[in-house]
């Protein structure tokens, strides 16, 4: 009895072994595994009743075995997550949000297979495969033609599918940018000066970057439209204003250029031409979303803003698009200095910067009807 | 009484050895094992006292009996201590263990030994942490929270600070924005809150609604400052979805005054500030939710119970400011566990706790008077510093009345005439100033209103010299205690409405609520004053009754006011 034990025992461990080298054989399902039903969402709209954010659940298992009381964290988030006797654990994902996060395990101190204690390491826990959790816009492909203007080139429509009947992909100027020089009373430009604008019958403020060398401010405003705004400037713990009871009245949706001198003597500085000269300015922060391609950075295509129903065109090598490149979504701010955009409009790739946890690897799925 | 003696622990008396907290001698254990050595404290441990920010004291040491007998035991002008102390202050003081902890403009901390006045340590921050403060424009500061042994404030640049509560030492800070994208003073959010610990969280909001920021709450674990639930609570939607759809804005929405938390339920409770653009609704349908709301989420989680909003498509900058208060209060001749909050709307509301629905609602207690804008402007009651702004409310349980510190003064109000100024222009358009509206001649008080939560009436209203910016507290003798702008301190009977006493203090522009504490059996009278003396002053029957002079009142800019 007992050398029959010995012998499936040694037996045991042979498998054992088997199992840890090669991990693509069956016994592999005897690794740890964070598991959920669904890991790619789509992008809900926010809602009030808050239905945008659902509980969303997995499971921790060790083979087909859960494993109980192991800690989890999501992203940067550090809230720990325990999971349950039968390995499931549940997170609140914000589903209005484009993004990409992992679930991660972070200790397995107090886990537990079966009731019993499982010690484990850092280096174990390193070697647990991260789950990655996405939310996008659903990408349709509605047609395919070869570009007119290159034989080479084909040109893609597509369409990001919005959940229930809006759609909200949208690009548009999101602030604008207030700038200038200050000078001193005989011109020389001022150094370290901060220029404030504030509203003077409500609450809102902007502040400048501090002018540099050459007496230049900077800061993003969007003036409440056609409404009284103060200017201060703050320099070397002096605050320069404008006359009594004078205030701006700022153009709405244009950049602003303001240059400003200081007076001689005295804080208040005189809101006439040319100690204070204001003109509109070119220019627009834009906020919005675009879409790409997965493709390697040297690889040129052109793709056009989504419109409000989410359609848009890409324009690519014929070769790049049949290996079936996926695509990426990301949200993105930019100063555009000259032109006004808006969807419909053409970029090049090498226009859109991807913010980090953008969702990428996103599959297209054709259209057929 | 009991319920709330439970309700943080920190809130029980604790016996301390005076040598141990007070001095790092060797003796202590020759001390501890003396009982005579021994001082016992009784706490104001958080902001509002209770998580429930209800402000009720059960302290009796100071009745209407021994009213007159309280003066100064001592004060101290706080730029006196450090030089770089910004004028105004609006620190609601917090006591835990004989310590008072209060901020000051501009992030300072002081912690002083609460019946002496001495300095046990000074926190301020160094020129690599406040290197963006002054980008802020602003520099108020209501305060911080207690717990772990740690010290937690807010600063103006959107950073969280951990102190070790016995040195004042830094023990860890974070950037808000380092785990919520965006939270930077370039974007135009700014911190003045207090962050509310409970069970190992801090939980926090920001201001910044009016320059069009996205308002948050969200929640970090106070052992290492990393956050502590899955995501933030956005209180309105992501710029280009539902009513952002065509807005240039991001919604506003700001949570800038503390969070309430029932500890029974884990329920967390907070304001939602006004919608932006706040004059103009053009670009923003409907009605704005969570705007001028009270949201009920799971503090656990930041998931959605409830929400109730009290001004649908604001167009006067009606925020739902101060902190709502949880009061176990009798409704209808039956005990109710009820949500209250008085907006900047000048009316007041209360709903149930578990279930959002509404008890009383809307209950007016100041003047209301609000037309639409229209591009010529109107004269419209409340005006943009409400209402009710952040000052807290006070509820005594034994006459079930809340009382609501209100302000009377109107704003001009225009709204957007929506030009298209570049219609017809190439290249760049030249423009310049314009003569201002000048201010009407309008002059501004307070007033102190008294509602039974029985009724949802109306008892009385007290009209005080200046606006109420501070707030109210009160305490199990029936009296509630309120400061003003000229520095007066003044304890009410809250059942009559009459005032009892009025002490002109050092200071003026009290612009926080007082707090109270008992060392050795003695009850203290602690709060803060703003102004170009910014102070600190604790009270206690047998002090100094010389009184200071009058100060005068800085009814401040509105841009002071969050």
């Amino acid at each position: 009895m007992k050398v029959f034990s010995k012998a499936l025992f040694s037996i045991l461990l042979i498998v054992t072994f088997v199992g840890c080298t090669d991990s693509k054989s069956d016994t592999e399902s005897q690794e740890f595994q964070l598991k959920m039903d669904q890991t790619a969402f789509s992008l809900k709209q926010w809602k009030v009743d808050g239905s945008h954010r659902s509980s969303i659940g997995g499971r921790f298992m060790k083979g087909d075995k859960p494993v109980a009381n192991a800690v989890l964290q999501v992203g940067n988030n550090k809230r720990n997550i325990e999971t349950s006797d039968d390995g499931s654990f549940q997170i609140l994902l914000d589903q209005s949000l484009l993004g990409e996060t992992n679930v991660y395990v972070v200790s397995l101190k107090d886990a537990s297979i079966e009731d019993k204690p499982i010690s484990k390491d850092q280096s174990d826990i390193d070697k647990i495969d991260p789950l990655s959790l996405s939310v996008y816009y659903p990408i349709e492909i509605t047609s395919t033609t070869v570009s007119t203007q290159d034989p080479n080139q084909t040109e893609v429509k597509g369409k990001l599918i919005a959940d229930q009947t809006a759609s909200v992909a949208f690009f548009q100027e999101d602030k604008f940018k207030i700038s200038g020089l200050v000078k001193d009373s005989i011109g020389n430009p001022v150094q370290g000066a901060i220029v404030w604008i504030d509203r003077d019958t409500g609450e809102g403020f902007a502040k400048s970057s501090p002018t540099d060398g050459n007496g230049y401010y900077s800061m993003y405003y969007l003036p409440e439209e056609d409404e009284d705004t103060n200017l201060t400037v703050d320099y070397q713990s002096i605050k320069y204003t404008l006359p009594t009871n004078k205030v701006f009245h700022f153009p709405e949706d244009t950049s602003l250029n303001v240059e400003i001198t200081l007076p001689r003597e005295g804080t208040v500085i005189d809101d006439k031409p040319p100690t204070l000269v204001s003109h509109t300015a070119d220019g627009a922060l834009y906020l919005g979303l675009l879409v790409g391609l997965d493709v390697a950075e040297n690889v040129d295509y052109t793709i056009t803003i989504p419109d409000s129903e989410g359609n848009f065109s890409i324009t690519v090598l014929t070769d790049v698009w049949e290996k079936n490149p996926t695509f990426f979504e990301t949200n993105m701010s930019t100063f555009i200095a000259k032109e006004k955009f808006q969807s419909g409009d053409s970029l090049p790739s090498s226009f859109i910067e991807i913010k980090q946890g953008a969702p990428r690897n996103i599959n297209s799925e054709l259209k057929t009807n | 009484m009991i319920k709330k003696m439970a309700l943080t622990g920190a809130i029980m008396a604790t016996l301390i050895a005076l040598t141990a907290c007070t001095s790092d001698n060797n003796n202590s254990n020759a001390a501890e094992s003396d009982p005579s050595a021994t001082v016992q404290f009784e706490n104001f441990p958080t902001y509002g006292f209770d998580l429930s920010n209800t402000r009720h004291v059960p302290f009796k040491g100071i009745t209407a009996e021994n009213i007159n007998e309280v003066g100064v035991v001592w004060t101290v002008d706080l730029k006196t201590l450090d030089k770089d102390v910004k004028n105004g202050n609006q620190s609601y003081p917090v006591v835990v263990d004989g310590v008072i902890y209060i901020t000051t403009s501009g992030n300072q901390v002081f912690a002083f030994e609460g019946a002496t006045g001495k300095q046990i340590w000074h926190f301020k921050p160094g020129a690599d942490m406040a290197k963006d403060f002054d980008k802020a424009g602003i520099v108020a500061n209501r305060g911080v929270s207690v717990g772990e042994g740690k010290v937690f404030m807010l600063t103006i640049d959107n950073q969280i600070v951990a102190l070790d509560q016995k040195t004042g030492e830094m023990v860890n800070s974070v950037k808000i924005a380092d785990s919520i994208e965006g939270v930077t003073v370039e974007n135009g959010y700014y911190e003045t809150t207090v962050p509310i610990y409970y069970k190992g969280n801090l939980y926090i909001g920001s201001s910044g609604g009016d320059n069009g920021v996205r308002g948050f709450v969200s929640a970090y674990k106070a052992s290492d400052l990393t956050p502590a639930w899955d995501a933030p609570f956005w209180t309105v939607p992501p710029k280009g979805q539902d009513w952002l759809a065509n807005s240039k804005f991001h919604g506003g929405g700001a949570v800038w005054n503390p969070v309430a938390i029932d500890e029974d339920t884990d329920i967390m409770y907070f304001a939602v500030g006004n919608p932006a653009p706040d004059f103009y609704g053009k670009d923003r349908p409907g009605a704005n939710p969570y705007t001028d709301s009270v949201v009920a989420v799971d503090s656990a989680t930041g998931k959605l119970i409830w929400s109730a909003q009290e001004i649908s498509h604001d167009l006067w900058d009606y925020d739902a400011a101060a902190s709502p208060m949880i009061l176990n209060a009798t409704v209808n001749g039956k005990a109710q566990k009820v949500v209250v909050e008085g907006g900047k709307s000048g009316q007041w509301w209360a709903w149930d706790a578990a279930t959002g629905d509404v008890v009383w609602d809307g209950i007016p207690f100041a003047k209301i008077d609000h037309p639409e804008p229209t591009p010529e402007g109107v004269l419209v009651y409340p005006g943009v510093l409400g209402g009710e702004n952040y000052a807290p409310e006070t509820y005594d349980p034994a006459t079930n009345y809340v009382l609501i510190p209100g302000i009377e003064y109107p704003s001009i109000m225009k709204s957007a005439e929506n030009e298209d100024f570049e219609k017809g222009f190439n290249g760049a358009w030249a423009f310049g100033t314009a003569l201002g509206e000048t201010p009407a001649d309008i002059i501004p008080y307070g007033t102190v209103t008294a509602i039974d939560v029985n009724t949802g009436k109306q008892v009385y209203q007290n009209k005080t010299k200046d606006m109420m910016r501070g707030g109210l507290t009160s305490t199990d003798t029936g009296l509630a205690f309120y400061g003003e702008l000229d520095g007066k301190i003044n304890a009410m009977d809250i059942k009559s409405g009459k005032v009892l006493w009025t002490f002109q203090s050092a200071g003026d522009n009290i612009q926080a609520a007082p707090a109270f504490f008992i060392a050795d059996g003695k009850q203290y009278l602690t709060f803060t004053s703003g102004g170009t003396k910014p102070k600190i002053h604790v009270f206690a029957i047998g002090g100094d009754k010389t009184q200071g002079s009058a100060g005068d009142a800085d009814n401040g800019s509105v841009h002071e006011a969050k």
